[in-house]
């Protein structure tokens, strides 16, 4: 059966929300459902080849089902920059909202799931940073999801930190799993054998612990703060987290320097939300600042996408959400051309109305016998003496909403 | 709003005698568990904490998806099930070794193909592709020590505490793979909602870790 209900939930929602990201400036953009796969062999991106879902077109390039939409939009965005005129003015702030298809080894993961995010080809400056995390909080609220909390991050940190010394790429990856696992025990026995000086050696072994308020992490982290990349890592954040306070969020927001992720595009800011009752993040994003630099241009960008799937899910369900109809009007042949009437002044102001024998499933069940108009709703129930009366108490209604 | 309430995952067994017995020490009394009882959820006396008894492979499992907060669960099983979990402390205790174990007189090395039957087919997979041996991996549920001996595996991939089981059936370890104890794991979502309630659990574990020495 189709799931008329849940539609009209994410419907809802995703109207909510594109009115959020257009009062910030934000236009929609579209991309394609295939791409050529050749585009995803050119850039640097966390996706495995293995997960698209790939298909040959009549010339036998591979095309694949779009598998994330920032890359094509950044390549788009490229590509246009390249034979535009510099006095030109171009739009550089988008949105979209758009199925993403990836497969997996696990049978039961769904292969489409539909992302909403936005994309701002804008350099990196703390209060356009913190205005991306305020669009995102802000979306938020408009959803009813107050309690929500952002951890924010930084890409390069550990790569800075770790720069000076001639580590491994397994090393690496080893030190960056368990610093995402938050897993200090095994970090400490892990870093100890390692040719790196003592005190970055500390600074690494503490990063689970840099978690929390900007004040929290300046504290812990005064004591290395001789180190370049520290001190300059902190600095923007710090301006970052003055910038979110004017915005008004600070509240949700936690730093968190073991965010990191050295395999993305992510450059240099990195966060991601989450809502009470949902184990996964519901929203990522970050900075890309080099991503563009690969398609031929250097145009740095910021973005973010909700994961709609969980965030629909979190939401409560409103009332317009449960019911498929708002007026539903039953009548005896006395009232009949009474009836029509008012379910054609009611369609005129786009109420969703039926005529005729359905009396459930509606927001205002009318009956129309024996003289008499009853109105019922689920807490209350109204008599109105004529049409004219129950008209005017929907117009005042709508006025009202 | 009232205080957040904490949900904790726990491997049904020593590993649920031992949690309760080092949270008892931070005076936080479960009144409602017996050794023999069948209740699957289970409160403290303040109502502050939810545990859930639970096999122990499903463990990371509740805590990937944010059903439980926390988790408790020997290493073995975390790094077989790889979830995308914190894991925030080292209990030290239900101490084993995950091992590679099989006649005395197996040469692994000259096999062009080693058959490994196991309990942790992820673990015994990244061991012998890191050593670069060929394997071909069979997921057993038990008694897996019986394989070698009928010849349906080289060699077994398994945990081992004292090693009777091993020697009364002639086997013996060959390679070390890891060592497990007892681990604290923790939901993403749940730790950046609920820090204080995550951080404040952890600390008690520690300090009755500490007091239980």
């Amino acid at each position: 059966m189709v799931n008329t209900t849940q539609e009209e939930k994410t419907n809802r929602i995703v109207q909510t929300m594109a009115k959020r990201f257009e009062s910030y400036g934000y236009r929609k953009a579209q991309t394609q459902a295939f791409e050529t796969y050749a585009m995803y062999g050119e850039v640097d991106h966390p996706m495995d080849p293995r997960d698209m879902i790939k298909l040959t077109n009549y010339d036998g390039e591979l095309l694949v089902l779009r598998p994330d939409v920032t890359l094509p939009i950044a390549y788009r965005y490229a590509e246009q920059l390249k034979r535009q005129k510099e006095t030109e003015p171009m739009e550089r702030k988008f949105y979209y909202v758009q199925e993403v298809f990836r497969q997996t080894f696990q049978p039961n993961d769904p292969i489409e799931t539909l992302q909403m995010g936005i994309e701002c080809f804008e350099p990196s400056r703390p209060e356009a940073d913190a205005e991306i995390i305020a669009l995102a909080s802000h979306t938020l609220h408009d959803l009813n999801l107050s309690h929500h909390t952002f951890e924010v991050g930084f890409a390069t940190f550990v790569d800075d930190l770790l720069a000076p010394y001639d580590l491994s790429t397994n090393e690496l990856d080893e030190i960056e799993r368990l610093i995402r696992a938050k897993n200090m025990a095994e970090l400490q026995q892990f870093l100890q054998p390692l040719a790196i000086d003592a005190q970055a050696k500390e600074i690494a072994s503490n990063i689970p612990t840099f978690y929390g308020t900007i004040e929290v992490v300046e504290e812990r982290l005064e004591t290395y703060a001789t180190n370049e990349a520290v001190k300059e890592t902190l600095d923007y954040l710090k301006r970052v987290d003055e910038s979110l306070t004017l915005f008004g969020v600070d509240q949700q927001v936690v730093y968190d320097f073991g965010l990191i992720n050295r395999m993305d595009y992510y450059s240099h800011l990195i966060f991601q939300a989450y809502v009470e009752g949902v184990g996964k993040p519901v929203l990522m994003g970050g900075r890309y600042d080099d991503l563009s630099q690969q398609f031929g241009v250097a145009t740095p960008a910021i973005g973010f996408a909700f994961d709609m799937d969980p965030l629909v899910s979190a939401v409560p369900t409103a009332k317009e959400d449960e019911y498929a109809l708002d007026v539903a009007i039953t009548y005896d042949e006395a009232a009949r051309e009474a009836a029509i009437e008012l379910a054609m002044n009611l369609r005129e102001r786009f109420y969703r109305t039926v005529l005729g024998d359905r009396s459930d499933g509606a927001l205002y069940d009318v009956s129309m016998t024996d003289g008499q108009i009853h109105v019922r709703t689920a807490t209350r129930e109204e008599t109105y003496d004529n049409v004219d009366a129950l008209l005017r108490s929907f117009i005042e209604r709508q006025g009202a909403n | 709003m009232s205080e957040k309430t904490i949900t904790i995952a726990l491997a049904k067994g020593r590993i649920a005698k031992h949690t309760l017995s080092i949270l008892e020490k931070m005076s936080i009394q479960f009144s409602e568990f017996t050794s023999d009882t069948r209740k699957l959820v289970i409160w403290d006396d303040s109502k502050k904490y939810r545990l859930i008894l639970v096999k122990a492979v499903d463990v990371p499992t509740y805590v990937e998806t944010g059903a439980a907060e926390i988790g408790i669960v020997g290493k073995d099983v975390i790094m077989e099930e790889k979830k995308d979990v914190y894991e925030l402390l080292d209990l030290e205790s239900s101490r084993c070794d995950v091992v590679v174990a099989g006649f005395p007189d197996e040469k692994m090395d000259e096999r062009p193909l080693v058959k490994v039957a196991t309990k942790y087919p992820n673990i015994a997979k990244d061991y012998f592709d890191k050593k670069g041996r060929a394997c071909d991996i069979i997921k057993l549920n038990g008694s897996i020590e019986l394989a070698p001996l009928i010849h349906m595996s080289h060699v077994i991939v398994d945990i081992v505490e004292t090693g009777t089981t091993l020697r009364e059936n002639g086997l013996v370890v060959l390679e070390g793979i890891t060592s497990s104890s007892a681990r604290v794991i923790a939901n993403k979502a749940g730790y950046a909602t609920k820090t204080e309630e995550v951080r404040q659990l952890i600390n008690y574990l520690k300090e009755g870790m500490e007091a239980a020495e």
